[in-house]
């Protein structure tokens, strides 16, 4: 389809293109009457409106203010209108639905061939999840997985258009990505200096539809192949316990449940795979707390030991039924291994081997052995999970984002040492980038621009570089990189990008303007508040939790948290300032009465973290001593807090219960949680017997699955460019000059 | 004697910077174990000892705000109703100790002269005992009531110093509400009365 149609006009490309939707289906429909049995290429154009307008995907970010307009007309990306090329309705469709006919004729044919063939497999669930199985190595990729795995988007798309690998890509092609090109720079073409909170709002829809023409397709299938896989895994396998005979494993009974509390390793890692009945909770309460007792190269060692063993009895296999429990004993790898990127997709992007091992396996026995079906599944997983970006694009919803990078590119070179002789950078722009990668390392990334353009999103959007960019000649290297490596061992290329750090934030405003707080909403604040949390709230994920020593370097833990606890007690001292600072002192009354409204609605949004900074602003000991400015506070004002007081941390069980019953979205208070885990800490990792002690394992896996169950959605406030550059950047008097204050306007004596 | 027995219930805080090992010393003064407990209690915020003094049932509530520590301006919501107060810091790590001043003056700042101890923590680690005279000073200066070396791992002298602080409690508790202690015999016997089980009564398992 990349080649099927034209693009509009070189004029249009950085404009949005409003499609009536209505129109658009009519045209498929009419198409489809004229040949029904043909798998035309306004499917994938449908798939995308249904997953649009069902609204199920992520990215949904500005639903509800636009949906009336949706249901006319939908904004569609205008960058990767390869990937699902609209034609303006003035197109003559008929003409151009033939031409399609013609185009897949051939690929169809290969296509049905290659399904005759079938993969080996036992369960027919190919019928279920679609017709078209996906093309295991989409051509015009090449032999790399990396280009398969990143291609898998386009899966429904590319599988029509074979090609043999490592052909170049055709004249057509190249003028396509050309003009891409130029549609990209002008996307992301950065003004620096003036900040149009429309444009950028438009960058940000474009942005967003983006994300779902990635993968619209596959979260569907991902979806129910999940559910599927996990039925299938829960089968019961009739002698497949007959493995592990010792039973080196400890329950003990706690409530009217019998639940595991400890075993040894080797028998923990095998019950993953090799019960008779399959428990799945063990499996996911496994995956989340194994980096305390296991590294992830040895788990991983041990999955390829069973793999191979499963493949043994698969082809020692005499009778069918035999083979059966011996492809269901992999599907139970597939399902560990799935789970696994599923809850902690960091340990593959931040090991790049464990990564490579992981596709090796997928791609080799794997793939060999089970329905294509899990393989697919597997890797869309990977593809998905594995690339935060695609998440922190969804996340990121208030700040405009900049790519710039600097690229190494030492070749073979050991490069951590040839970074400090001082390399060269090859410092570009975004769209520069895709220039450098699309000449230089192609076959790493996959060969169509859109492969490149996604990775560079994957590997750049990330919302903490992205705060506060709002002035290009902040920008500066930082000197050493984080770790965004990219490399593939069939290639000769390594180059990693530098992020940007975030530029110096300019001086916090020496006066306290008292008009801001008093002229805004306290439910629109506490919005914005929220949305700045939720930024801060993503990168920490459970995994990055269980990894975490608190311990000793208290407070060089990992960047994410810091910033986020630092957020917390900036919000803390901001309430304090806008009220001490203020000298009158009905004004000061009127900011406390507002203070606790935007506190209750900060409970109401679940966002527990900001809603205990501001409690404790409240709280804070410059305030509460300022006893005539409290009394004069209204009675309604007083009654709100006295009841939300009962929710602040000196009541930790109501506390935690609404921790506990929090829907996602929520923002958790993170002392809470790390006082657990550092409590958690203090218990043991081994049982006296030696044992692993897996009762520990399993509370920690809870806690760590309800972190990650508040991001499972988002909260979709709509973004106030002003208010959220105030909010940002808090004034803050520093606690000496707030007790000046303080005294200043109620002197100790009175 | 038993009709008569009062009970009096004391929140004493636990406070310090990150790592100095408030949990560890909590759990060794309360369940009198160093990291034995297999059995996880999450969820616990603060440990309950009781403490049979002559007819009265003491029963010292200790706060632990361990990873609070982070949130500064938190601590203070946990100030509230305290009656006492630990400051723990870690004797291998000046960073912790160069602390202390600090969080003495949050409590002074929240608290109206609260008794506070000093806690020199991991004395297993040093070689050589604290100055007496430098620490002496420091607290004087500082309005601690007393300090104390010990280790929560060795459970060396953890017992002496939660005694030391409830004794400063007592005495003060009588000089604030006079009357409602008919012995005022000032002799302390402690009669250990710690029951784990109620370590575990406030836990709230999030699973």
């Amino acid at each position: 389809m990349d080649e099927g149609i034209d693009l509009p006009s070189e004029g249009d490309h950085g404009q949005m293109i409003l499609v009536d939707l209505s129109k658009l289906s009519r045209a498929a429909a009419q198409k489809k009457e004229k040949s029904k049995s043909a798998k035309n290429p306004f499917k994938a154009l449908n798939s995308f409106g249904k997953a649009r307008s069902s609204g199920n995907l992520t990215a949904d970010a500005a639903a509800s203010p636009k949906k009336e307009n949706r249901s006319k007309s939908v904004v569609i990306g205008t960058r990767r209108r390869g990937a699902i090329s609209i034609q303006p309705p003035e197109i003559d469709t008929t003409a151009m639905y033939h031409k399609f006919e013609k185009m897949f004729e051939k690929t169809r044919q290969e296509k049905e061939d290659k399904a005759k063939r079938g993969p080996i497999g036992l369960l027919s669930t190919r019928s279920r999840v679609g017709t078209a199985p996906v093309q295991q190595k989409s051509g015009l990729h090449g032999p790399s997985y990396h280009g398969n795995v990143l291609g898998l988007s386009k899966m429904t798309i590319h599988s029509k258009r074979e090609k043999p690998p490592g052909e170049q890509p055709s004249q057509k092609t190249l003028r396509r990505c050309r003009s891409l090109s130029s549609i990209w720079r002008n996307t992301w073409d950065i003004q620096p200096y003036t900040f149009d909170e429309d444009k950028w709002k438009n960058r940000w829809k474009r942005a967003i539809s983006d994300a779902d023409l990635f993968e619209p397709e596959m979260n569907i299938m991902d979806a129910k192949n999940t559910i599927q896989l996990d039925q299938v895994v829960s089968q019961p396998i009739p002698n497949a316990a007959s493995k592990v005979l010792d039973t080196k494993l400890v329950y003990e009974q706690v409530g009217d449940r019998i639940v595991l509390t400890g075993g040894t390793i080797e028998r923990l890692i095998d019950k993953l795979v090799w019960d008779e009945r399959i428990d799945l909770v063990y499996v996911q309460d496994f995956l989340y707390c194994f980096p305390t007792f296991i590294k992830s190269r040895e788990l991983m060692d041990k999955m390829e030991d069973f793999l191979q063993d499963a493949k043994k009895n698969i082809t020692m296999a005499t009778t069918p039924e035999k083979k059966t429990t011996a492809v269901s004993q992999m599907l139970r790898i597939v399902n560990v291994l799935h789970r696994w990127i599923q809850i902690a997709p960091s340990d593959f992007n931040e090991d790049l081997n464990l990564r490579k091992r992981l596709i090796q396996m997928i791609d080799g026995t794997i793939n060999d052995n089970v329905e294509r079906t899990w393989v697919d599944l597997l890797r869309c997983a990977l593809q998905k999970r594995c690339s935060d970006g695609l998440f922190a694009m969804s996340t990121w919803q208030t700040s405009p984002i900049l790519i710039e990078a600097a690229i190494l590119r030492p070749g073979q070179i050991d490069w951590k040492s040839e970074y400090k002789k001082g390399m060269r950078y090859y410092y570009t722009e975004g769209s520069n980038i895709v220039d450098w990668v699309m000449s230089n390392v192609t076959r790493d990334v996959g060969t169509s621009r859109q492969d490149i353009t996604k990775w560079i999103h994957t590997t750049f959007y990330r919302p903490k570089h992205l705060l506060d960019v709002d002035r290009k000649s902040d920008f500066k290297l930082r000197g050493s990189a984080e770790n965004l490596t990219f490399e593939d061992g069939e290639s000769s290329y390594r180059f990693r990008i530098v992020p940007l750090i975030r530029p110096q934030l300019p001086p916090r405003p020496k006066k306290v303007s008292d008009a801001v707080f008093l002229l805004s909403d306290p439910k629109e604040i506490a919005k914005q508040m929220t949305l700045i949390s939720e930024e801060l709230f993503y990168p920490i994920t459970g995994r990055l939790l269980v990894t975490q020593t608190w311990s000793d370097k208290g407070s060089d833990t990992c960047q994410s948290v810091k910033e986020f606890t630092d957020r917390f007690n900036d919000v803390a001292m901001w309430v304090a300032t806008e009220i001490v600072a203020s000298g009158n002192m009905s004004q000061r009354r009127e900011i406390i009465s507002r203070f606790i409204e935007v506190a209750a609605s900060l409970h109401k949004m679940r966002n527990f973290s900001d809603f205990i900074a501001v409690m404790a602003g409240l709280n804070h000991w410059c305030v509460s001593r300022l006893k005539k400015t409290w009394e004069g506070v209204s009675s309604k004002s007083k009654k709100d807090l006295n009841a939300l007081e009962g929710h602040s941390p000196a009541y930790t069980k109501v506390l935690r219960n609404d921790h506990n019953g929090a829907e996602a979205p929520a923002i958790p208070y993170l002392g809470l949680l790390v006082g657990d885990l550092i409590r958690l800490n203090e218990v043991p990792a081994l049982l006296p017997s030696g044992y692993i002690n897996f009762g520990k394992g399993r509370i920690q896996a809870t806690m760590l699955r309800q972190i990650d169950g508040y991001k499972e959605k988002q909260y979709n406030y709509k973004p106030s460019a002003n208010m959220l550059a105030w909010l940002r950047r808090l004034i803050i008097i520093p606690e000496k000059g707030m007790a000046t204050l303080s005294m200043q306007w109620e002197s100790a004596s009175s | 004697m038993e009709g008569e027995t009062e009970e009096r219930d004391y929140k004493v805080l636990v406070v310090g910077e990150g790592g100095c090992g408030k949990t560890s010393y909590i759990n060794q003064y309360v369940n009198h174990i160093f990291s034995k407990a297999y059995k996880a209690t999450v969820g616990v915020d603060f440990a309950l000892k009781q403490v049979q003094w002559e007819n009265t049932r003491v029963r010292l509530a200790l706060w632990d705000i361990a990873g609070q520590e982070r949130f500064n301006h938190m601590t203070r919501v946990y100030y509230k109703g305290a009656h006492g107060a630990m400051v723990v810091f870690d004797v291998t790590k000046d960073k912790t100790f160069q602390a202390v001043p600090r969080w003495k003056k949050d409590i002074d700042s929240n608290l109206d002269n609260i008794p506070t101890v000093l806690v020199a923590n991991k004395c297993d680690l040093l070689d050589n005992p604290l100055d007496t005279e430098t620490m002496e000073k420091f607290c004087a200066q500082h309005g601690f009531i007393g300090w104390y070396e010990t280790s929560a791992k060795e459970n060396i002298r953890v017992e002496d110093c939660g005694t030391f602080l409830l004794e400063h409690l007592v005495k003060r508790d009588r000089e604030l509400n006079p009357g409602k202690y008919t012995n005022t015999e000032k002799t302390v016997s402690l009669t250990q009365a710690s029951d784990p089980r109620l370590a575990a009564k406030t836990c709230n398992n999030s699973c």
